[in-house]
């Protein structure tokens, strides 16, 4: 009787609220303003971060030892060696710095996940021996307290590379430098390819060359996530942003020779958070740039390549992205489980995809047909022309099959030999790169991590020699040329 | 007093005044001149008392930590010099301003005579050092360090107020001068135990006793150059110094009272020496190495024996120099690489040797070798607390071990070995930077010569 008295009056005036009444959407909320109060107070707590001013718990630290710019497996796998080679707990402190953390266009995702050591360098045969060792024992490398061990799906079905008459003596010596070098890698005649695959058409193989262990497929997404997982619980932080920005200071300094110089310095990156021109200047003493197929823009943001051509002021880094295509088709009649990662004699490459007659494979474009990596739109057509020519002639069950799907993913291509960077910059002393593998650097992300950590807590490469991927042989003109590229 | 007080305000209008291009060079000259006047004025202090007023007088305690403030004020001008390089002209002025806005409070705490102008000025000296920590210190963690080192102080030095109301009421005056001539015995009740908690908490938590240091390492780490600088030379002094006028107001409880104390800080002296073998970054690392030797320092003080007394005051001054002059070469580390990680910046012997130098001899102060003071403030004290209890012997044995370990350890990784491949472009050593080491070791040499002036009341 009250209660609606007190309605009845005060209808023309204000709404009262009724007495001990409590309306849900109204207008005073006084439960979540009690909780943000509680959450100020709780951050104004000692422990908690505190900015007087507004919320910074997204934008990245003030300060950080390591910036990696890119948050690949190559980034990842940096942060992670330098973590474990760290002499002292907390030694260093990480930041990786990731633009896209759904990792859309990395190349990490797209990429077919092949591994093998069958490569023209020793250097690039070391690297794969130790990372599928790396791979094998993923689960004493990157266990993490509490979580359920990683399954890699490593598929060990080894691979497989066709020549024909002119590349045969190529191969052939490849082989003989991998056996050395400690790969399980053995020639075959087109006689024993006919025994041992009867799917396959040998015309116009000379000879074929086949990894019989430690060689296969495996998921990288998997990896990815074993990785960013274990490297969070070793204390790297993530940030989700973009580089803008090298602040950088210089020396000018006198060479022994009596030529002058000028020596750069990174000391602050900025890190624009995406979709918003906020931005956050991380002081730094190293920079690793791991960013993939940026990394040729993130290079020139340090001022790499500008200068006048010829000198080593004016060497660019030679990094640029490629568009690659892999198509997925259904093929009932095919090869079937006793299948390897094929390669034939002109670059086409396919390979079994999971247990339900499904194969993947592509074939990497002349430099005549290389389509524009604006984006990753796929080019059906080139399927068609390209590819399942020389798939129905290899392989004659392959004339019937059905495309189920397709993607494109960007090859961090190295113009200049096809092989990565490794190494800090002659000039900017304090920029490493881990970049430029050209569509290997998957398989060699954990050696590569370890390289590229030794270099900066040691100063030289300890277990790997990786001096000939410095950046210095762009400017030297010392190619180190891989041959075995698809 | 006022001789020298007055010219300490007047450095505000100079340099603010200053022009631009003077402004280092006006501020820099004019507190040298200042400190020579400490020096002179105050030097005939080490016989006798100096009674300027009824407020301010000087003894052989406060004259060496008198000179140590004055001389610590161009020397932090001098080391933040580069760091402020980039901010503009009203910033600048208004961190200078700070910086002497603290040394006029520390003069004049140590000067002070009565005690509730000495609680006034200490709680006044936190409010620049809390300004320089929080706005101009480096990192996000710098908020939280300066929540810390308010908040703990604060919190200890409330209950000194109410005590110094209470002594007040009860006995009429808190003189220093005219209390050496009270003979009152505090009887053994449970309220003086309380009040003598009260008296020693506030100096406690600034000394810094091992079990309220938190704040340290945070402060010290968070803090610009001149922060640091002050707080390891001066601020953590004002503790021990604070201590020993207070004790004369306390006895005869303190022979009971002080016991977990001297427990806690003999304990805490080793762990926070065996902490900085496992730091890896260089300046928590000397803050923790301040720690482990202000430990000492209370230990003596809570002794109370002669010897006890002058190798804590010795002890004070010798690390102010040391610590500070510590902490301006990690800050030339920090500077040139913009990362105070040990592991980034090693080798250092080979690109600059004269640098080397001062890390040696900073380093060899800091082990306490013989025959700089820092030796002689630590023998009197181990000296001291083997007549107390003969088993200390075997715990300072201990911790002046593993002190030679870690200042080694911090002299080897940082100067030994190859150097890092980013160092090959850092900048050679500023003139600016050598003279500020020099004037660093300077005065820890000189002394060592005449250590006779540090050596306090009880010499």
């Amino acid at each position: 009787m009250f209660r609606s008295a007190l309605r009845l009056r005060s209808s023309r005036v204000l709404l009262v609220r009724g007495l001990g009444t409590r309306r849900g959407g109204s207008t005073l909320d006084w439960d979540e303003k009690v909780s943000d109060i509680k959450k100020k107070i709780g951050s104004i707590l000692p422990g908690e971060t505190w900015a007087p001013l507004y919320d910074t718990r997204h934008l990245p630290p003030e300060h950080s030892d390591v910036v990696i710019v890119g948050g690949g497996v190559l980034g990842l796998s940096v942060a992670f060696w330098l973590k474990k080679l760290q002499k002292k707990r907390d030694g260093i402190r990480v930041l990786v710095v990731e633009r896209d953390h759904t990792y859309s266009k990395a190349s990490t995702v797209l990429s077919v996940g092949g591994i093998r050591q069958q490569f023209s360098l020793p250097e690039n045969v070391q690297l794969s021996l130790f990372s599928v060792n790396f791979l094998r024992n993923i689960n004493e490398y990157l266990a993490v307290v509490d979580s359920p061990p990683l399954d890699l799906q490593f598929n060990p079905s080894g691979y497989l590379l066709l020549a024909s008459e002119q590349g045969a003596a190529n191969l052939e010596n490849n082989v003989k430098m991998q056996r050395q070098e400690g790969a399980k890698v053995g020639l075959m005649s087109p006689q024993q390819l006919q025994n041992k695959f009867p799917w396959m058409n040998v015309k116009g193989v000379a000879l074929a060359s086949y990894g019989m262990e430690d060689e296969g497929w495996f998921d990288p997404w998997s990896l990815l996530q074993g990785l960013r997982r274990k490297v969070q619980s070793m204390g790297v932080l993530f940030c989700q942003g973009e580089v803008t920005r090298f602040t950088t200071s210089s020396n000018s300094m006198v060479t022994s020779s009596g030529e002058e110089v000028v020596l750069k310095r990174i000391y602050e990156v900025h890190v624009k958070m995406n979709n918003s021109l906020e931005y956050q200047p991380v002081e730094c003493a190293i920079v690793i740039n791991a960013a993939g197929a940026w990394s040729g823009q993130i290079a020139e943001l340090a001022g790499i390549g500008k200068g006048p051509p010829g000198t080593l002021k004016g060497t660019k880094l030679p990094v640029e992205p490629r568009k690659r295509y892999v198509y997925v088709w259904h093929c009932p009649q095919g090869p079937g489980l006793e299948m390897p990662f094929v390669a034939d004699t002109n670059g086409v490459y396919f390979r079994r995809e999971g247990l339900g007659n499904n194969y993947l494979g592509g074939l990497s474009p002349t430099e005549e047909e290389e389509p524009d990596p604006i984006n990753l739109d796929v080019d059906h057509d080139f399927f068609q022309d390209k590819v399942w020519p020389h798939l129905g002639r290899r392989v004659p069950a392959f004339q019937s099959l059905k495309v189920q799907n397709a993607w494109a993913g960007y090859y961090d291509y190295n113009t200049f030999d096809q092989n990565g960077v490794v190494g800090p910059h002659p000039l900017v002393v304090n920029m490493y790169f881990a970049t430029g593998f050209s569509g290997h650097g998957l398989q060699h992300a954990p050696a590569v991590g370890r390289a590229v950590a030794e270099m900066v807590l040691e100063g030289h490469f300890q277990t790997i020699d990786m001096s000939p991927f410095l950046f210095s042989r762009f400017h030297l003109g010392e190619k180190v040329q891989e041959d075995n590229i698809f | 007093m006022l001789k020298i007080i007055l010219p300490t305000i007047l450095l505000a209008p100079t340099m603010w005044y200053s022009k631009k291009s003077l402004m280092w060079v006006n501020t820099s000259i004019h507190s040298f001149i200042i400190s020579l006047i400490v020096l002179l004025s105050l030097y005939h202090a080490e016989d006798s008392n100096l009674i300027f007023s009824p407020t301010f007088f000087s003894d052989p305690l406060s004259t060496p930590l008198l000179i140590l403030t004055a001389w610590l004020l161009p020397l932090m001008i001098m080391a933040s010099q580069n760091h402020l390089k980039k901010e503009s002209l009203v910033r600048k002025k208004l961190y200078i301003l700070m910086l002497i806005s603290l040394q006029l409070f520390l003069i004049m705490t140590f000067s002070a005579s009565e005690l509730i102008l000495f609680y006034i000025l200490f709680e006044a000296t936190l409010i620049p050092t809390l300004i320089i920590i929080t706005r101009w210190g480096n990192q996000t963690e710098r908020l939280n360090a300066g929540l810390y080192f308010l908040f703990y102080t604060l919190i200890g030095s409330l209950p000194l107020l109410v005590v110094l109301v209470y002594i007040q009421t009860s006995t009429g005056s808190l003189n220093f001068i005219t209390s050496l001539y009270q003979s009152n015995i505090l009887p053994l009740t449970w309220t003086n135990n309380m009040l003598w908690l009260a008296c020693m908490m506030a100096f406690m938590v600034k000394m810094p006793l091992y079990g309220l240091h938190l704040w340290l390492p945070k402060a010290h780490v968070e803090a610009p150059i001149a922060g640091s600088m002050v707080l390891a030379a001066i601020l953590l002094k004002l503790g021990g110094y604070g201590m020993m006028r207070i004790t004369t107001l306390l006895h005869p409880i303190t022979s009971t009272m002080s016991y977990p104390f001297i427990l806690l800080s003999l304990w805490g002296m080793i762990m926070t020496s065996s902490v900085c073998l496992r730091q890896t970054d260089l300046k928590s690392l000397i803050a923790y190495s301040s720690v482990s030797h202000m430990a000492l320092v209370i230990v003596a003080i809570m002794i109370q024996t002669p010897w006890s007394f002058m190798g804590a005051t010795a002890l004070m001054v010798a690390h102010g120099l040391t610590s500070s002059m510590l902490f301006c070469l990690a800050n030339t580390n920090y500077e040139r690489i913009h990362s105070r990680t040990m592991i980034l910046a090693r080798g250092l012997q080979s690109i600059l040797p004269l640098m080397t130098t001062w890390w040696v001899l900073a380093s060899l102060t800091n082990l306490a070798l013989p025959p700089s003071i820092n030796l002689i403030g630590e023998l009197f004290i181990i000296v001291s607390t083997f007549s107390w209890s003969n088993v200390t012997i075997v715990l300072m044995g201990l911790n002046m071990l593993i002190t030679a370990l870690y200042s080694l350890y911090m002299l080897i990784s940082t100067q030994r070995g190859k150097f890092t491949y980013h160092l090959i472009n850092i900048n050679p050593t500023h003139t600016r930077e050598n003279t500020l080491m020099m004037l660093h070791i300077f005065p820890l040499i000189l002394l060592s010569i005449n250590p006779k002036i540090i050596l306090g009341q009880l010499y």
